[in-house]
């Protein structure tokens, strides 16, 4: 209780003085008493067991299972309490990682040798603050970022690189919606944070990160095959649909996807509707989407292009949603999705239960416009008319095995069609002396083949050689037959024989 | 017997908890910065809530706040202190110098009594804290 205290006036002041200044750990606030955080209840507990156990005594089974009650009692305030002091402390300077347990992590799975030059200082900063902008590379437009957005890729960046996954994006939206736009921007921004934190170094170049083509992607990923955090773009996704899962292009980019998470590649999808896409790629796959939605100005009777609803398929059990204020669990944002690809439902659109977020975006290209009408434009073109032809495995394998070389066939350096026919040789060769497999068998194959032509030669001969034979036999039975006297001969021998007898008589 | 678990049935009152939230900013708002002329009604602030709201803090804080105002105002009284205030304005430079030093332990003496009543109350477990908006968040992907 308060009391006024009749004392000497120094000592009350030396009292006060040392109670305050005594004790600075109880000042910081960092430390937490325990008196404050406890129950009495529970002190009381703690008391109760530490007296048991340093005194040794024995004690009734009763005591024992009060106890043993009392204390998982104890365990579950203080673990609940733990975790909510955890995400305080976690969150007192806003967003932030814990830099030190992320570089521990590091160390245990031994990624040094891996990423030599990863810049941790610079990943708590970038997750602090992200920037709002980002200048292009080839302009001084700038691409505006959301935090957000940022963020989230960061921690699929973060991800792939301690928990070795990789990251599948899909764009939806109708046509001049501007996927295209925003996917240069997300490619843009997700190769600049790649840079930025040291985990990989590339160029830039459109042609070897974004396709119109399955094929093309195919043949830019088997030449990048080694290399780790490739971006890969596939621009209007249309040949994905569905209905095409049987062709050869289709189930290999989606066998890619369901088995090559090794290579970590960065996948970003262009389609105009997801239920384009078979339902469990998108469900297992796919991490994030973005809708592109067109708004209509009425002012101007234009359209206001650039709104983005943003969807996670989250990996773990919950994605904090900051359009709705609420966690969405994963098990309802994969039902409603199911609900929403199964049948012909993802004609509707999606459920807006699941989105997790609005945005909008500026026009700026993540790389040069022109480039991307000059190169994928005319490629669109081409792929319309020339569809260019396949060769069957056996085929491969006999130009494969006349080992033809541009030089045979009298071409030069300089010639155009050198490095091109050089090109799809050494392909032809790669294909058949890295599959091991596919060489036996066609070796196999030839062999049967080269055998098949000899055995027929063989019999063609020994068919001949017993013609041969017949004929000359024959002949020499025609010999024998002149040498010996024929019927008519002998009927006539005896007729003059007869005729003699006659004449003689 | 009040136990804290009894006390913490009230935790849904969330109207209860809204205007003494109000009110707990009020009382710190008050004897956060005050003259020394205005420690009555620092010490008033104080005392009235400490006590108003005793069921909810915990004993080890309650009395740890009780010791300090109990230094706190038995400075403030001592006729030792009364004499040298008396001067009043004759004051020389040691003279003023003592009464900042003492300001400055009274405030002090508050101030801790409030932040350690405070500690017990807010904290975890104890008191719901005010309204938690979700304004991090703490998932991932």
């Amino acid at each position: 209780m308060i009391d006024i205290q009749d004392r000497k006036f120094v000592d009350i002041q030396n009292d006060l003085q040392k109670m305050l200044y005594s004790d600075e750990s109880d000042k910081s606030t960092s430390d937490i008493a325990l008196n404050n955080i406890l129950s009495e209840r529970s002190v009381q507990i703690l008391n109760r067991y530490v007296e048991l156990s340093s005194k040794g005594v024995k004690i009734a089974y009763e005591e024992l299972a009060e106890l043993s009650n009392s204390i998982q009692m104890l365990n579950e305030n203080i673990s609940s309490l733990k975790d909510k002091i955890d995400l305080d402390i976690f969150f007192k300077d806003g967003y932030t990682l814990d830099i030190e347990a992320v570089k521990r992590k590091f160390k245990n799975k031994r990624l040094a040798t891996k990423f030599p030059d990863f810049n941790f200082a610079r990943l708590d900063e970038l997750y602090r603050n992200p920037p709002e902008t980002l200048k292009t590379f080839y302009s001084d437009d700038v691409i505006i970022l959301n935090p957000f957005i940022f963020r989230k890729y960061l921690i699929g960046i973060l991800q792939m690189v301690l928990d070795h996954m990789d990251l599948v994006v899909a764009l939806t939206g109708s046509e001049g919606s501007g996927k295209s736009t925003h996917v240069s921007q997300l490619m843009y921004m997700v190769y600049w944070l790649l840079h930025e934190l040291g985990i990989t170094k590339y160029d830039f170049a459109i042609k070897n990160m974004f396709f119109n083509s399955l094929e093309t992607l195919r043949l830019t990923e088997d030449k990048f095959f080694s290399e780790p955090y490739r971006i890969l773009a596939l621009d209007e996704g249309n040949e994905l649909h569905r209905q095409n899962w049987r062709e050869e292009e289709v189930a290999t980019f989606f066998q890619r996807l369901r088995r090559e998470r090794f290579n970590q590649r960065i996948k970003f999808i262009c389609i105009p509707v997801l239920g384009e896409l078979m339902p469990q790629i998108v469900q297992s796959r796919v991490n994030f989407i973005h809708e592109m939605v067109n708004t209509s100005d009425v002012r101007t009777g234009s359209l206001n292009k650039g709104k983005v609803n943003f969807y996670v398929i989250p990996r773990g059990n919950e994605i904090y949603s900051p359009k709705q204020k609420r966690n969405l669990s994963k098990a309802n944002i994969k039902t409603a999705l199911h609900e929403n690809l199964k049948d012909k439902n993802y004609l509707k659109g999606f459920d807006p239960e699941i989105l997790v977020h609005t945005y909008t975006c500026n026009g700026t290209w993540g790389f040069p416009e022109k480039l991307y009408i000059q190169e994928l434009k005319e490629s669109n073109k081409t792929f319309k008319v020339t569809k260019g032809f396949k060769l069957q495995d056996w085929e491969a394998w006999c130009l494969y095995k006349t080992n033809i070389k541009p030089k045979m066939l009298g071409l030069a350096h300089t010639d155009v069609l050198y490095s091109s026919l050089t090109k799809s040789l050494s392909r032809l060769r790669k294909y058949f002396e890295e599959n091991e497999h596919l060489y036996n068998t066609m070796t196999v194959i030839h062999e049967r083949k080269n055998g098949e032509i000899e055995l027929k030669k063989s019999i063609a001969e020994q068919k001949q050689e017993e013609k041969q034979q017949a004929k000359e036999a024959l002949e020499k039975q025609k010999e024998e037959k002149k040498s010996q006297p024929t019927a008519t001969d002998k009927a006539k021998e005896r007729l003059d024989k007869m005729v003699d007898g006659f004449i003689n008589k | 017997m009040l136990t804290q678990e009894t006390r913490l049935k009230w935790k849904n009152d969330i109207s209860f908890y809204q205007k003494f939230h109000e009110f707990k900013r009020s009382v710190y708002e008050t004897t956060s910065n005050y003259k020394i002329k205005d420690f009555r009604i620092a010490f008033n602030t104080m005392v009235t809530y400490l006590f108003a709201y005793r069921i909810f803090i915990n004993d080890y804080a309650f009395n740890r706040a009780c010791s300090f105002l109990s230094l706190g105002i038995s400075l403030c009284v001592h006729d030792d202190f009364i004499s040298v205030i008396q001067k009043y304005p004759d004051y020389n430079n040691e003279d003023l110098a003592n009464i900042n030093k003492l300001e400055t332990l009274m405030q002090e003496s508050i101030s801790e009594a409030i932040s350690s009543s405070n500690a017990s109350l807010s904290s975890y477990g104890i008191l719901p804290k005010e309204e938690l908006k979700l304004e991090f968040d703490t998932t991932l992907i």
